[in-house]
């Protein structure tokens, strides 16, 4: 697997982080409209949950790629979408690690 | 005959019920470049794309230095070589032409932007965002990037596209200069003047299908070809 020049890998961990906090606020949104349902929100979820909006965020970053037109070029450069979705969900997954630490501190 | 860079053997495809391509062919060769003409959606980009490993074909087999793929992708192929030129979208807006061509330059390499940039004629503009050059301008900027990369094979997609005369030469110029160093070429387009005047073999896509015309004096004198493509009486 070819990762994409540290330039690009910066700006995908970047975007990312923003991915996952714009996702985290929508996930907010449905639990809080779900409250009656499951009882009171909370933000900490399920490390399943966790995984599932890293797999979201690193979904995002594919489609942000080819949003912006980066797509040929990282292809071009011997960039397949599997390094751009992997990379997208880290700062998901260490943001929810995060998360789970503060919570239980 | 020379041992052929990219070979695209027998490809279909169909966009839903349309038949785009039933069996379309494309022989690369080292050094020379070729010329793809057909009509509006006679099926010439989506043949550069199949070749290009960028969309899959429904069937056929692609070729690139010795090793078969029947599913093609162009990283893989561009790690080996190759470079696909589409007609637009190469470029993002999120980095400048510098930033381009650096990217390209630390990944494979090759020779100095500014002497890439001087030859093609953006240097001054290597440091602004593809969204504000023109037309013209955007098409020798991405055609920059492709002479950094310095690859085996360069398919381009209508390269000449919006190119003032002037700017027509100097892509000519880069292409010979990049066939000379052992590069296969091919570009696409409907300028058949300057495509037939720049080219060393003419393949005409008709009908979801391909013929070889040979080079250029060949194609000329073929009268399917000058009735149904170039249109003399």
């Amino acid at each position: 697997m070819t990762l994409p020049d540290p330039v690009v890998t910066r700006r995908l961990l970047v975007r990312a982080a923003f991915l996952w906090f714009g996702t985290r606020v929508l996930f907010g949104f449905a639990g809080l409209l779900a409250a009656g349902v499951l009882g009171p929100p909370s933000i900490v979820v399920a490390p399943h949950t966790a995984i599932a909006i890293a797999c979201v965020v690193g979904a995002l970053g594919v489609l942000d790629v080819r949003r912006r037109h980066e797509h040929l070029l990282l292809a071009n450069l011997g960039v397949s979408q599997w390094p751009v979705w992997t990379l997208s969900m880290v700062p998901a997954l260490i943001a929810e690690g995060l998360v789970a630490l503060v919570a239980a501190w | 005959m020379v041992n052929p860079v990219l070979v695209v053997d027998c490809v279909g495809k169909a966009y839903g019920e349309r038949k785009v391509l039933t069996a379309a062919s494309l022989r690369c060769e080292a050094g020379a470049i070729t010329a793809l003409l057909g009509r509006n959606g006679a099926g010439k980009s989506t043949l550069i794309e199949i070749a290009a490993g960028w969309i899959a074909p429904d069937y056929g087999i692609v070729q690139f230095r010795d090793t078969r793929f029947v599913r093609a992708r162009l990283h893989t192929l561009a790690r080996q070589g190759l470079f696909y030129l589409p007609d637009h979208d190469l470029l993002s807006d999120t980095f400048t032409i510098r930033q381009h061509l650096e990217l390209v330059q630390r990944r494979f390499g090759g020779g100095s932007i500014d002497e890439v940039a001087a030859t093609i004629g953006i240097i001054d503009r290597l440091d602004q965002r593809p969204g504000a050059l023109s037309g013209g301008e955007l098409r020798r900027a991405e055609l920059a990037v492709a002479l950094l990369r310095a690859p085996v094979c360069l398919l381009a997609d209508e390269p000449y596209r919006g190119m003032a005369p002037h700017d027509t030469d100097i892509v000519t110029h880069a292409f010979r200069r990049l066939a000379s160093a052992g590069c296969a070429v091919v570009v696409t387009g409907h300028e058949v003047p300057t495509l037939m005047d720049g080219v060393d073999r003419v393949v005409w896509c008709t009908a979801g299908t391909t013929y070889d015309l040979g080079t250029p004096a060949e194609a000329r004198a073929d009268w399917r070809f000058q009735q149904e493509y170039l249109g003399w009486a």
